[in-house]
């Protein structure tokens, strides 16, 4: 190990995270070349490919790797939270017909194919501009834009560095939520815990809210794909050693590390303009199930971040300023207050980090702090992690009807198959109160709202 | 069950699904594995022939060879949406294969889609004799 592996967890947690061989995990990102400071595992930490989900890893831009596995497959999965003027009690007497246009107007599913159907030199246009191409063309507004991590679209994306495989998976998945864990959830402001930072993101009791989780579709599947095979000719090729082989990578200053980060970043463009598409078909959804103007409903982006992603930013480390290539695969940024990469409206109480939780119980808001600056890269954790595999969650639920329990808690979910519903059920997963509770306690994000479920749609 | 019955078993991983794939000779093997792959997508009883497609591809082993494979297959699913349920390995080697693969256009009026397959990884990947026949797992991201 070139640096210490460093978990943020409680007592309690430990025991479950040690089960699933996620600690020898983030020990092996540990001896990767390069590594800065710490190999890093926020308290969502479980078993991932090579490297955990969960895991945030900084590389020195000289001596450091980049690495396919640090990302994951899902490239730039993130999640959108929208706000609404509306408050629960004029949208539950709906709720059955907002879930229903919601589903009409957004597809989900396996190999879900949305209205757009982009051709090759559309679709290097959405590689290039991300959520910036979507609004041009009518989806969305530009202030849209200003609520995005990075704006919705990173520079020096290269299509010329994709396959023609990414680009055909890609082509017809613009506009689609996919299937597993994906969703978009109606839900309402439950709890606010920080008053002043509530305010300022817009967030009150009781308003009507939207999330939306979902990622680069097949494209970004396919970059992932394609650049595991080049990176694993890479290792050889630097003579790098590796504890696990799915760690492969390459030096990040290497023909092959360039590649994999310019084509990395036509996936993470593909994702943003894929969650602006995706609001803006929801606010059409509402307009069409509560039948008053969009100026009504008010549907505004409070935030958007990304969960899987590789970036490079600029830190502190040993007093100095450094750049480095983060990798958050599973964890998400979470800056401070008085950050320049946060939209002005929010720079005094701290970027907005949006935790989903499960169908059934609650998702969080936080925002980012001085602790994460100085520990973590600025990143915190993602989610709430699956307490069961897909096959358990099925047999637990066999016998049993998910959709109408959660019906019985006032919560309407609609998805493509009953599988999905099945093996997404709660219990699945862990509760995510205490992932945010940790990471509020080890300060690197405050809780600012909590957030309960009306209605899903899911693949 | 016994090996000799028993095509492939669905095997639990954390957040995925694996496959144990198991034939008595290496092109079973791998006819096995890609009806494995499909079971996952679908139901493959519901599946008719009426589209045939040739494919021949070339890796760097035979474990590449067997993830490059399931992975072509689960392209054409995801890009041409046919959905494939009868698989001839006629020619394998180490580094390459040729085969004919029958299915039909998907249809959700008939199929019912369990899950997208976003991966064939390279985790816990292996093939192995056993005596006279042969094993493989694969895990697949979901």
């Amino acid at each position: 190990m070139r640096v210490p592996a460093r978990i943020y967890a409680t007592q309690d947690m430990m025991e479950a995270i040690r089960n699933d061989n996620a600690p020898q995990q983030a020990m092996n990102v540990a001896h990767l070349p390069g590594i800065v400071k710490y190999s890093l595992a926020m308290p969502d930490i479980h078993w991932g490919y090579g490297f955990p989900i969960g895991g945030v890893a900084a590389f020195d831009l000289d001596e450091g790797v980049i690495s396919p596995g640090g990302v994951g497959y899902d490239i730039n999965c993130g999640v959108r939270l929208m706000a609404s003027k509306l408050k629960r009690p004029e949208v539950i007497p709906r709720i059955e017909k907002l879930v229903q246009a919601l589903f009409q107007s957004v597809p989900t599913g396996v190999g879900s194919r949305g209205d757009l159907r982009l051709n090759d030199q559309v679709e290097k246009q959405v590689l290039g501009n991300g959520a910036a191409w979507a609004v041009e063309h009518g989806y969305g507004t530009e202030s849209d834009l200003e609520y995005i991590e990075e704006n919705g679209c990173v520079q020096a994306a290269d299509s010329n560095l994709v396959s023609q495989k990414a680009l055909e998976r890609g082509r017809s998945q613009l506009g689609t939520l996919g299937s597993g864990n994906h969703f978009l959830e109606v839900g309402y402001v439950a709890e606010i815990y920080d008053k002043k930072a509530a305010q300022v993101l817009g967030l009150e009791m009781d308003q009507v809210t939207v999330i939306i989780h979902c990622g680069s579709r097949g494209f970004g599947h396919q970059v992932c794909d394609d650049y595991l095979r080049v990176m694993n000719c890479a290792v050889e090729k630097y003579n790098i050693g590796l504890p696990d082989r799915q760690l492969c990578c390459a030096p990040l200053n290497s023909p092959e590390g360039r590649h994999y980060l310019s084509a990395m970043r036509c996936a993470v463009n593909f994702a943003f303009a894929n969650r602006q598409v995706i609001a803006s078909w929801t606010r059409d959804a509402f307009e069409k199930a509560l039948g008053r103007e969009a100026s009504e409903i008010g549907l505004r982006t409070v935030y958007e971040v990304a969960h899987n992603i590789a970036k490079i930013e600029e830190h502190i480390v040993d007093s100095h300023k450094m750049k480095v290539c983060v990798h958050r695969k599973g964890a998400t940024r979470a800056f401070a207050a008085g950050s320049q990469e946060i939209p002005a409206a929010y720079r005094e109480v701290g970027q907005p980090v949006l935790i989903p939780g499960d169908m059934g119980r609650y998702s969080y808001v936080l925002v980012g702090s001085e602790g994460a600056m100085l520990n973590t890269f600025g990143s915190t954790c993602h989610g709430a992690g699956r307490a069961m595999s897909r096959v358990k969650a099925r047999k637990s639920a066999r016998g049993r009807s998910i959709a109408s329990e959660l019906r019985a808690q006032g919560i309407v979910v609609q998805a493509s198959s009953r599988r999905t519903i099945d093996e997404e059920l709660p219990e699945a997963y862990k509760d995510v109160t205490s992932v945010v509770d940790t990471c509020q306690l080890a300060g690197i994000s405050k809780k600012v709202a909590q957030l309960r479920p009306l209605g899903c749609i899911k693949g | 069950m016994s090996i000799k019955t028993c095509k492939f078993q669905q095997i639990e991983h954390t957040a995925d699904v694996g496959l144990k794939i198991f034939g008595a000779s290496q092109k079973e093997l791998f006819q096995n594995a890609a009806e494995g792959l499909f079971s996952i997508i679908t139901n493959l009883s519901k599946v008719r022939n009426s589209v045939t497609r040739e494919l021949s591809l070339t890796s760097t082993d035979t474990e590449a060879l067997l993830v490059d494979w399931l992975s072509e297959l689960n392209f054409l699913f995801l890009t041409d949406r046919i959905v494939f349920n009868e698989f001839k390995v006629h020619e394998l080697n180490d580094t390459s294969m040729s085969a004919s693969i029958c299915g039909e256009p998907l249809n959700f009026s008939r199929h019912e889609i369990y899950t997208e397959v976003k991966a064939v990884t390279y985790h816990a990947l292996y093939i192995k004799r056993i005596q006279t026949t042969f094993e493989a797992q694969v895990i697949f991201d979901l």
